[in-house]
């Protein structure tokens, strides 16, 4: 068990993993060939567990403070940001019944409902890289600083995020904490490596069997539990990653799982419309080019990824264990 | 998911003429929206039939002339699920025939697609809702609280209230903006059932609700400005009528009852009405309209333009007793008595329900219902009164929906994950016409 990152809650980024080959020797099969299409368990599903550090900025109560994320330069999964122009969208969330602690709890586990929210205000952004705390608006409302942003009023999530949509993309994130006693009107948003601590279980799942040669016929739907832990949701999986990590294993992907697409010897993707099913024979490459079957040397790692979900640790994901057909 | 049946039974008293074959029956998710079955079959003789399904045997409605050639959706199931359903006709010596029954399992619906978390027994009702945030776009949400029909609508603008349509045959959608300036691209969308075709209506400046009238007519709130005595721009509201044939009218506007100069609610920073909320009330041939910044809700002769009715803070005919709204949005006159409203800010715990008993000029508060925990409901916000004397409350940007008692007991309760909110509701029995 190793620690990798990947993310909680509301922020987002990481799109996609998947399968890895574990790194053993070909299997060489004088047992029965697995079956054309590999039916996934809970069983071959990896297990995340994370945790948040967030940030607290503590600042002046009802007053419009100046939020500067220009030392940004690191998201929370630590990969490169740049704070103007990757910082599309900035949002300020209020949680009146929550502590930082259970907020910070329920990032990560990715169980947090929408009734827990009271509040949210945002700001489109340019090019800036600080702005006023009273810029930032809702369906037309502007936030009243000195009623709204206060002391013993709930916790205050600051997302920096990428994109538009609303809870997707996030990058960064702290908490705007107002108190009475504090003047403080400026206030800088710190880099994002160290905020996620996570780990990451690889070793102990059941790899999937498919054959080397295919056919690769994938199929979900009795999956019931994501890495997480949470009811699977199959109704956001909309692509299909799956990557060689020539002479790496397991336990190596385990401490570098957050970058798993930028380690990859060899990645294929395949977008979905839907369903519960796939085939590998359609994933291709970043040059087009199509999957053309398994091989030795390193770790096969597949993930069946939702770019959409509010949270981007992927939902599933699993070891491919290769059949070889004897000779 | 295709089959083909093959030929029928004739219950009852055999009769030559009235054995007849039911052929070709073809059943599979539209590709549109997989979780609407799409069915076909044939008679060797023209009668009317239609398809019957799942445990408790709904039935689509029965086509109102004889044909050979016959087409159905089959509505309510979520997706990938397996559906029961055949076909039954009817001869014209009044027997009933069916066809065999077939399982036919539904389709996925499109990704991003929200899973609701259910709380409580369900329900047989469905509820017309949109979301907004991570997804936007119509949906609808069956009484297990499972989304069963959601369409992502990917124009950037949001989506506050989706109807089912009068002729049964498709979801009608606003796509607008209130954030900020209204947007001017807005357009009333129709969308069909099975989620292949779409009609728009581009209508700049939309608010945020419309309805149907019983004639198909669309009405609308849109906004209009005109310039005060000092030329500075004030930002009302109107009504928009869209006649089936498509022309539009503009039948009110909030000038014909109200002066700027005079009539001065709250939040002039965002509009000087800034309406709401839209309902018609058919015994009367009214408009009932939410107006936020009043913290009013109004009621217009559909005839005159005249307002007739109106209970509030802000230049209003009845002052509320016991406890009042403010920046309330949807409502519902469930009779001539009774007021049921969702009140976003009139109680510093948290958006309710409030109840009023309504006099000729009194308006007496008999009712209030807030969610444990309370919920700041910031925009929009809906609430339902059901004949058994409980009451949909919808608080939208919550992300939460209850059915609630008298009492407060909640039977049934829908949750969003964090990123998802509601806009108005529709409480649907059938997601049929009759």
């Amino acid at each position: 068990m190793t620690r990798s990152g990947i993310s909680l809650g509301v922020l987002g980024m990481l799109s996609g993993l998947s399968l890895v080959w574990t790194g053993c020797e070909p299997e060489k099969a004088e047992a029965v060939p697995p079956p054309e299409t590999a039916v996934f368990s809970d069983a071959n599903n990896y297990v995340f567990d994370g945790s948040l550090d967030v940030p607290v900025l503590t600042t002046a109560s009802g007053q419009d403070v100046t939020i500067d994320w220009s030392a940004v330069v690191d998201d929370i999964q630590c990969h490169g940001l740049d704070p103007a122009a990757d910082v599309d969208t900035v949002g300020l969330i209020r949680f009146s019944s929550m502590s930082q602690a259970d907020l910070a709890a329920g990032l990560s586990n990715n169980d947090l409902d929408q009734s827990q929210m009271s509040g949210y205000v945002q700001y489109a952004n340019t090019t800036e890289t600080a702005i006023n705390i009273g810029s930032m608006s809702f369906f037309g409302t502007v936030i009243d600083v000195p009623s709204e942003y206060v002391e013993n009023e709930g916790s205050y999530l600051l997302l920096l995020s990428t994109g538009t949509t609303i809870g997707l993309g996030a990058r960064m994130l702290a908490f705007l904490q107002p108190q009475v006693a504090s003047s403080e009107l400026n206030v800088s948003v710190p880099s994002g490596c160290g905020v996620l601590d996570f780990t990451v279980e690889l070793e102990a799942l059941t790899p999937v069997a498919l054959r080397a040669a295919g056919p690769w016929g994938l199929s979900w739907g009795s999956v019931t539990v994501d890495g997480q832990g949470n009811p699977f949701d199959s109704s956001g999986i909309d692509s299909v990653m799956l990557g060689f990590y020539e002479g790496v294993t397991a336990a190596d992907l385990e401490t570098t799982f957050l970058d798993l697409e930028l380690d990859a010897t060899q990645l294929f993707t395949l977008g979905l419309t839907g369903g519960t099913s796939a085939n590998l024979a359609d994933a291709t490459d970043s040059a087009g080019a199509a999957f053309t079957g398994f091989y030795t040397g390193g770790t096969w790692l597949l993930a069946l990824r939702c770019s959409r979900c509010y949270n981007p640790a992927p939902p599933f994901v699993t070891l491919v264990s290769p059949y070889y057909e004897a000779e | 998911m295709i089959a083909v049946f093959l030929l029928i039974a004739c219950p009852g008293e055999s009769h030559k003429s009235e054995v007849f074959l039911i052929s070709d029956v073809l059943a599979e998710p539209s590709p549109e929206m997989g979780t609407v079955l799409k069915v076909t079959w044939t008679t060797a003789t023209p009668v009317v039939s239609q398809v019957a399904f799942g445990e408790s045997e709904t039935l689509t409605p029965l086509e109102t002339e004889p044909s050979t050639s016959h087409e159905a959706l089959v509505l309510g199931y979520g997706p990938e699920t397996d559906v029961e359903l055949w076909v039954r006709a009817y001869t014209d010596t009044g027997s009933i025939v069916e066809s065999p029954r077939l399982t036919v399992r539904t389709g996925s619906l499109p990704l991003g697609t929200p899973a609701l978390e259910l709380t409580g027994a369900p329900t047989q009702n469905f509820l017309t809702l949109t979301l907004l945030g991570a997804a936007t776009g119509p949906a609808i949400v069956n009484g297990a609280g499972e989304i069963i029909w959601f369409y992502q609508d990917d124009r950037g603008l949001d989506v506050y209230r989706a109807r089912l349509s009068q002729d049964g045959q498709h979801i009608i959608y606003n796509a607008g903006s209130v954030s900020g300036d209204p947007a001017d691209n807005s357009v009333l969308v129709k969308r069909s059932l099975d989620g292949a075709t779409e009609t728009l209506t581009p209508l700049p400046l939309l608010a945020h609700d419309f309805l149907e009238l019983p004639d198909g007519t669309l009405t609308a709130i849109v906004v209009e400005y005109r310039d005060d005595v000092n030329g500075d721009p004030v930002r009302g509201d109107s009504l928009v009528e869209i006649a089936p044939d498509g022309t539009q009218t503009k039948v009110w506007d909030a000038w014909r009852c109200f002066d700027p100069a005079v009539d001065i609610g709250t939040d002039a920073e965002i509009g000087w009405t800034f309406a709401n909320a839209l309902d018609y009330l058919p015994d009367q041939d009214r408009y009932a309209l939410s107006l936020r910044n009043f913290s009013t809700i109004i009621q217009i002769d559909r005839a005159t333009g005249e307002c007739v009715w109106s209970l509030g803070s802000t230049s209003a005919d009845i002052t509320p007793s016991g406890r009042t709204f403010l920046n309330q949005h949807q409502f519902d006159f469930f009779d001539e008595d009774t007021l049921v409203l969702f009140d976003n800010s009139g109680s510093a715990e948290g958006s309710r329900a409030l109840e009023y008993r309504l006099g000729d000029d009194s308006a007496e508060a008999v009712w209030s219902y807030l969610s444990d925990p309370p919920i700041d409901t910031f925009v929009l916000g809906d609430v339902a009164r059901l004949d058994d004397g409980r009451t949909y409350v919808d608080f939208a940007t919550g992300g939460q929906v209850d059915l609630v008692q008298e009492d407060g007991t909640v039977d049934w309760r829908i949750n969003s994950p964090l990123g998802y909110a509601m806009g108005f509701m529709v409480v649907e029995t059938s997601l049929y016409r009759e």
